[in-house]
């Protein structure tokens, strides 16, 4: 967040319309993504009582789970994700060998699932939690199994704590990122609201709507929590009669119970297409591809795994694993965050009003400055400089490493920073890409520049077995365990 | 001046008070900053028929299965004189608690009417059991215990109190929400640790008001929750000694309301004025547009997060928003706001339009800059 | 029973932690050290004590200031011994480092093979191959994350972890909540990890503030740490005295208060201020100015005759960084101030002045939130001073902590923070309402 988006809520707020953010995404959108929309049942933990699922827009599929129906449930709903993730192992391409890591064979493309927001992510993590460790009944194909639908979950799940990972998409959490409303946060976390924002009917402002949607019998927020509005006023009842209800009794009330979830998900489901739709309008910066290709990549590794018939995913990290996925999450941050500015004009303003970036000009150009040898036998290097004159109130420390979209290659450091009365000048000394024409601009360019990503070298951690004494415990994590 | 009840009286109207409990006790540490709920919880006030009445409900938020599910769950870990959960309680606590030992009290009634008795009856076994009198019990069941808020007797019902004769009691809370490989909802426990805070501080002015030591309520709450998936329970311990400090300062201000009374204007009330005793079929008659200007007169405190916590949250939004008030934006929006309220003077020195008050010239120029950028991105006015 | 003097009580405690080094059958030994109260001494110590030429040993510090500074401590107070400087490729040492005898200044680990000792900070020590130290000193411990220590702990047979339990605790800015209530949390510091894994090692601790004045010792031992401590000092042994008398305004008041007692609160009128208090900053910035003009003498038991305070004595800490890139752009229209460092909590950590001006982490907010809440931040910004700690906050700051709310989420096996935040504020709050100055 920062000055600019709480000015765009402000105008939102005075205008009663979202205002736009960023305009470009950072994500994959894919063409086919799995929307998937799941309703826990009341007082249960990862007891869905109905999943309604599907990649195309007009013909949902609604799993229910009626009381005692679970098996079955799992089931159909481990089919369908099956047959939607078995899509995309189809066609491999060979990506051949680079540094350490040798060549190898990869999907093309990967499945990408949807959901309405946080709350759905951790239902997602949680029933994965609750299905991975089950046994694979003998008689049937283990990819269509209970056991395998919740390790696919806990995969979609994990790679959903990466922003940078486009497997599991959060509708609300990305369409916040393009636009702001006049409400706060939590309001932005459903989907009903902050689609009422983004796009009200005709005839009502954004706040009018999203006022309107805030009565849940009129309009069901979305899952996996069912509302106990619309609970007490159906299901109670429903679920009563279920539960004495035999055999045709029982269908009619299963029927009754399939058309009420129906009618609670299916605008949810409406809303969460034209979510979709919207960002997939949205342009990509240009490094989402590699992104992406990351997700393939993980793609492709679980999928050995599984075909290999490794174990399900422990339930806690070890030691190495959990330092090695810090590292890790680290780093994608880092990177991500690091190339929206480069590529994102809306996140280097952002970064403007932080004093992170500024809009300069060039005043002065000194292409071949040379550093003197700091020490015996070094030889002297050149290092050209130039300034760079700003009226934005820049926050910068010398010796920080500065790039800009004109060639984000090209890193600068920040030698000297003077002050006058309405301008700040920066002196920068270039220090990648010495050679390159673009690494020294004419005067009078006009220059936007920010820190320049950190360097991360790749962490050395000790391997499983040999964890040094300031890191093992009593617990030794057990992760065949079956639990309970 | 009048005595602080019969001036909390006046601001209630003539309807019973609406009784507190430990959930609502716990929400006192929600928004201590918030004089409307401070004044509306002092007095017993229905905040939700308030809002009902001012046309702005609160939907509900507890689940209806949910509720009967947790009792379930809380019969089946008593179910046997509370076997499982003398064995689970042996574990964590180390103790070596004899067996069968459990005493209910919830054979004297379980109505709001035996609270009282039930409340005395807790004391003299607690009392008995702590001075080493009576036979030596390990659990009492349904006990009642009592906290007075301001002037008014609060009765608590905790899940559980287990003790040691002659040693430490614990506060026992018995929750349906799964823990799962050691981890559960941060505002879930959170939430059963504040309840059994108010749990445990009436169990230490229970002890010291009989002249013993408050050291004898242990601080750590033992929580009782079903295992991963299963219904199979199990315990776990939190150090409650944060939410218990915590909660005894709300508990100290809510005595000094009468400095908030003092501020109101004279014979203010926020009674609904209804036409007949008869809970059930009786209508609010009180004017909604007096009703919502007497509670002007006390200030609220609107978060966005108000809607956890207090029935009035979705009234005192709609005030804010009337009034333009940067609150409704969020907390983030409020912290890059800083001094300024409104959205309308935000936008106004971005523009412009309005010049800074002499403390608000930096943040005014660093708005007019954001604003400058805005106009880069998107071109001028929108 | 006459008491034993600070130095009695800090020499003991030295030595029974340099008996129990080389003398203990654990593999780690943790040192609590509270500000100010000789970490970087008895790492000298320590580090003499375990070398011998057959066993050289090495330090780990976190960050390349703090290394410097080891090294230079280290390389003048022990010239018998030969140090080295471990660097990244792409570090600039400073050239006070330079052509010092006894000092090795390498990039590469295999050149500081001979030295008696070798520090380097975790991040390099991580990339060191095929190096085997009996004994491992790691300085700061409680700021290194466990992840790092992972990375370095098999460098050495038996480590000493030393650090100041009341600072600021590591943070990352990704999620780490899968990570939450394990022993092994690779978020926590260094220290938590390794006494969950290994609750039997020994803690020890420094019983005496060498810093912190008297005034000071006592209030901040009481409001942030669980094992106590003491001032080195007596109240006599620290003075601070202006060469002129000042006015009678309330920024005279604010600094002769503070000479005269250690402690001054400049109170602001009660306002709601946006991060940048321009108020806050003046005063911050007058204050300063007062106690220059006014020609400020330090006395203390190192300079009996006292010390001219210069603008190099003195600190101004603020809660964020913007904060602090206000003030430095205020001072640099103020030539009479150039050489006042202004820094953030978190890069004041393990720095000490004579004087330090506070702008308070609450001052001017609607609320109180975690972050400006957290104890560690108000320890390091009320504890870097060996004379005088001056606060500017905005009147108000009681009612925001009455107005605290308690709804933080609560973890399953994360251990509660003792004190919190909120009662380190208020501790430290009562203390200064008895030295308010109203602005």
């Amino acid at each position: 967040m920062s000055l600019l988006s709480t000015l765009q809520q402000c105008r939102a707020a005075n205008t009663q319309y979202a205002q736009p953010l960023s305009r470009l995404r950072y994500l994959h959108i894919a063409d086919q993504p799995l929307l998937v929309l799941p309703l826990n049942r009341p007082g249960e933990t990862a007891r869905p009582l109905a999943v309604m699922a599907g990649s195309d827009p007009d013909h949902p599929q609604l799993f229910l789970a009626p009381p005692g129906d679970d098996d079955r449930f799992l089931a159909a709903l481990a089919e369908h994700l099956h047959t939607y993730i078995h899509s995309f192992q189809q066609a491999t391409r060979i990506r051949p060998a680079k540094g350490e890591h040798p060549e190898r064979r990869e999907y093309l493309d990967a499945p990408q699932i949807a959901v309405t927001g946080t709350a759905s992510v951790y239902y997602l993590k949680m029933l994965g939690r609750a299905l991975r460790y089950r046994p694979v009944p003998e008689d049937t194909d283990p990819a269509t199994s209970a056991a395998h639908l919740g390790r696919w979950l806990t995969f979609f799940a994990e790679r959903a704590e990466y922003d940078s990972s486009s497997l599991l998409l959060n509708l609300t959490s990305l369409l916040s990122t393009h636009w702001a409303t006049g409400q706060s946060a939590l309001e932005d976390a459903h989907l009903a609201p902050l689609m009422a924002w983004v796009f009200p009917p005709h005839g009502r402002t954004g706040h009018q709507a999203a006022l309107a949607v805030e009565n849940p019998l009129l309009h069901p927020p979305d899952g996996p929590t069912i509302d106990p509005s619309f609970e007490a006023a159906q299901l109670t009842s429903l679920f009563a009669d279920l539960k004495s209800a035999r055999g045709s009794r029982r269908q009619h009330h299963v029927t009754h119970l399939r058309e009420a979830v129906e009618g609670y998900l299916t605008p949810t489901w409406t809303l969460a297409w034209e979510a979709l739709s919207i960002l997939r309008g949205m342009p990509p910066i240009p490094s989402t591809a590699a992104r992406w290709d990351t997700d393939i990549r993980q793609f492709t590794t679980h999928s050995d795994r599984l075909d290999a018939g490794g174990p399900p995913q422990p339930k806690q990290d070890d030691v190495v694993t959990a330092a090695v996925r810090l590292a890790e999450l680290e780093h994608a941050a880092a990177s991500l965050e690091a190339a929206r500015a480069l590529e994102d004009p809306f996140v280097m303003a952002e970064r403007r009003t932080t004093g992170a970036a500024f809009s300069g000009t060039v005043t002065h150009t000194d292409p071949d400055h040379v550093l003197k040898p700091q020490n015996p036998g070094e030889r002297a290097k050149r290092r050209p400089r130039f300034t760079v004159r700003t009226t934005d109130p820049v926050r910068l420390e010398p010796d920080r490493l500065l790039a800009g979209p004109h060639d984000p290659a090209v890193h600068m450091a920040v030698c000297d920073i003077t002050y006058t009365t309405d301008a700040t000048e920066i002196v920068l000394e270039v220090r990648t890409r010495v050679s390159r024409p673009s690494s020294v601009p004419a005067i009078g360019t006009t220059l936007l520049l920010t820190t320049a990503p950190d360097y991360f070298p790749r962490p050395q951690f000790p391997s499983r077995d040999q964890i040094p004494w300031t890191h093992t415990g009593p617990v030794p994590a057990t992760p065949e365990e079956t639990p309970a | 001046m009048s005595s602080l009840s019969s001036r909390l009286g006046t601001l209630r109207g003539p309807a019973a008070p609406k009784p507190h409990n430990a959930r609502s006790l716990a929400a006192l540490t929600a928004n201590p900053g918030c004089r409307r709920r401070a004044l509306l919880d002092a007095a017993g006030v229905d905040k939700d028929a308030l809002a009902v009445h001012l046309g702005h409900p609160l939907p509900p938020t507890q689940s209806p299965r949910a509720l009967s599910r947790g009792a379930q769950f809380e019969a089946q870990v008593k179910e046997q004189g509370g076997a499982e959960l003398l064995s689970l309680l042996r574990d964590v606590l180390h103790l070596p608690l004899p067996e069968a030992a459990h005493s209910d009290l919830s054979v004297i009634g379980k109505s709001d009417k035996s609270l009282p008795v039930r409340h005395a009856r807790t004391r003299a076994l607690i009392l008995e059991a702590a001075r080493g009198q009576g036979p030596s019990r390990t659990m009492l069941d349904h006990p009642v215990l009592m906290l007075t808020v301001p002037g008014q007797p609060v009765f608590l019902e905790p899940d559980l109190v287990a003790f040691q004769s002659e040693g430490v009691f614990h506060i026992v809370e018995i929750k349906s929400f799964a823990v799962i490989d050691g981890q559960a909802p941060g505002d879930k426990v959170a939430g059963a640790v504040l309840q059994g805070a108010a749990y445990i501080i009436a169990l230490q002015d229970l002890l010291t008001s009989a002249g013993l030591d408050a050291d004898r309520v242990s601080t750590t709450l033992l929580l009782i929750t079903p295992r991963n998936f299963s219904r199979r329970p199990m315990a776990s311990t939190i150090d409650a000694r944060q939410q218990i400090k915590s909660l005894r300062r709300q508990l100290e201000r809510l005595d000094r309301i009468e400095d908030l009374l003092d501020q109101l204007p004279f014979g203010i009330t926020f009674d609904l004025a209804y036409d007949s005793d008869d809970p059930r079929t009786r209508t609010a008659t009180r004017d909604r547009d007096d009703l919502a200007k007497a509670l002007n007169a006390a200030e609220a405190r609107y978060r966005s997060n108000c809607s956890h916590h207090c029935q009035l949250a979705h009234f005192c939004r709609a005030q804010a928003h009337e009034g333009r008030l940067v609150d409704v934006l969020g907390s983030t929006a409020c912290e890059d706001l800083g001094s300024i309220d409104t959205v309308p003077t935000a936008l106004g020195l971005a523009d412009e339009s309005l010049r800074p008050a002499p403390d608000q010239e930096d943040l005014a120029a660093a708005l007019r800059h954001a604003e400058n950028i805005r106009n880069e991105l998107f071109g001028g006015a929108a | 029973m006459n008491e034993p003097s600070a130095a009695e009580l800090s020499c003991r405690a030295v030595d029974h932690i340099l008996t129990t080094l080389t003398t203990t059958p654990h593999r780690g030994v943790v040192v609590d050290s509270p500000p100010g109260a000789g970490k970087t001494t008895l790492v000298q110590e320590a580090a003499q004590t375990l070398i011998s030429p057959q066993h050289p040993c090495m330090i780990v510090a976190q960050t390349n200031a703090q290394v410097d500074d080891l090294v230079t401590r280290l390389a003048q107070q022990a010239p018998q011994l030969t140090v080295a400087r471990l660097t990244g490729q792409s570090y600039t040492v400073p050239t006070r480092l330079r052509g010092r005898r006894n000092l090795l200044l390498t990039t590469d680990a295999d050149r500081a093979s001979h030295a008696d000792v070798t520090v380097a900070t975790a991040s390099k020590w991580a990339n060191v191959q095929g190096w085997h130290r009996e004994w491992a000193i790691v300085d700061e411990a409680y700021q290194m994350r466990s992840d790092a220590l992972l990375k370095i702990a098999h460098l050495s047979d038996q480590t000493l972890f030393v650090g100041d339990p009341g600072q600021l605790d590591p943070f990352s800015n990704v999620p780490t909540e899968r990570w939450r209530g394990l022993a092994h949390d690779p978020m926590a510091s260094a220290v938590s990890v390794l006494l969950k894994m290994n609750p039997n090692l020994p803690v020890l601790s420094l019983p005496v503030s060498w810093r912190l004045p008297a005034s000071a010792a006592h209030l901040v031992s009481a409001a942030f740490y669980v094992t106590p401590f003491r001032a080195g000092t007596t109240e006599t042994d620290r003075r601070l005295t202006f060469a002129t008398t000042g006015m009678r305004s309330a920024l005279d008041q604010t600094v002769d208060l503070a000479a005269r007692t250690g402690w001054a609160l400049y109170e602001l009128p009660a306002r709601t201020t946006g991060r940048i208090d321009p108020e806050a900053a003046h005063a911050a910035i007058d204050i300063a100015h007062h106690l220059l003009t006014r020609d400020a003498t330090a006395h203390c038991e190192i300079h009996r005759t006292g010390k001219h305070l210069e603008p190099t004595d003195i600190a101004i800490g603020t809660t964020h960084r913007d904060q602090a890139g206000y003030l430095q752009n205020l001072l640099r229209s103020h030539p009479r101030l150039t050489g006042i460092d202004v820094d953030t909590a978190n890069r004041l950590q393990g720095r000490e002045y004579a004087v330090t001006i506070v702008l308070h982490p609450l001052s001017g907010r609607r609320d109180t939130s975690n972050f400006h809440l957290e104890a560690g931040r108000l320890c390091v910004l009320t504890s870097r001073h060996r004379h005088a700690c001056i606060v500017i906050a905005r009147a108000g700051i009681d009612r925001l902590l009455n107005e605290h709310p308690t709804h933080e989420p609560v973890h399953l096996g994360v251990d509660a923070k003792f004190p919190d935040g909120w009662e380190a504020n208020q501790h430290i709050l009562d203390h200064l309402t008895g030295h308010r100055i109203r602005a």
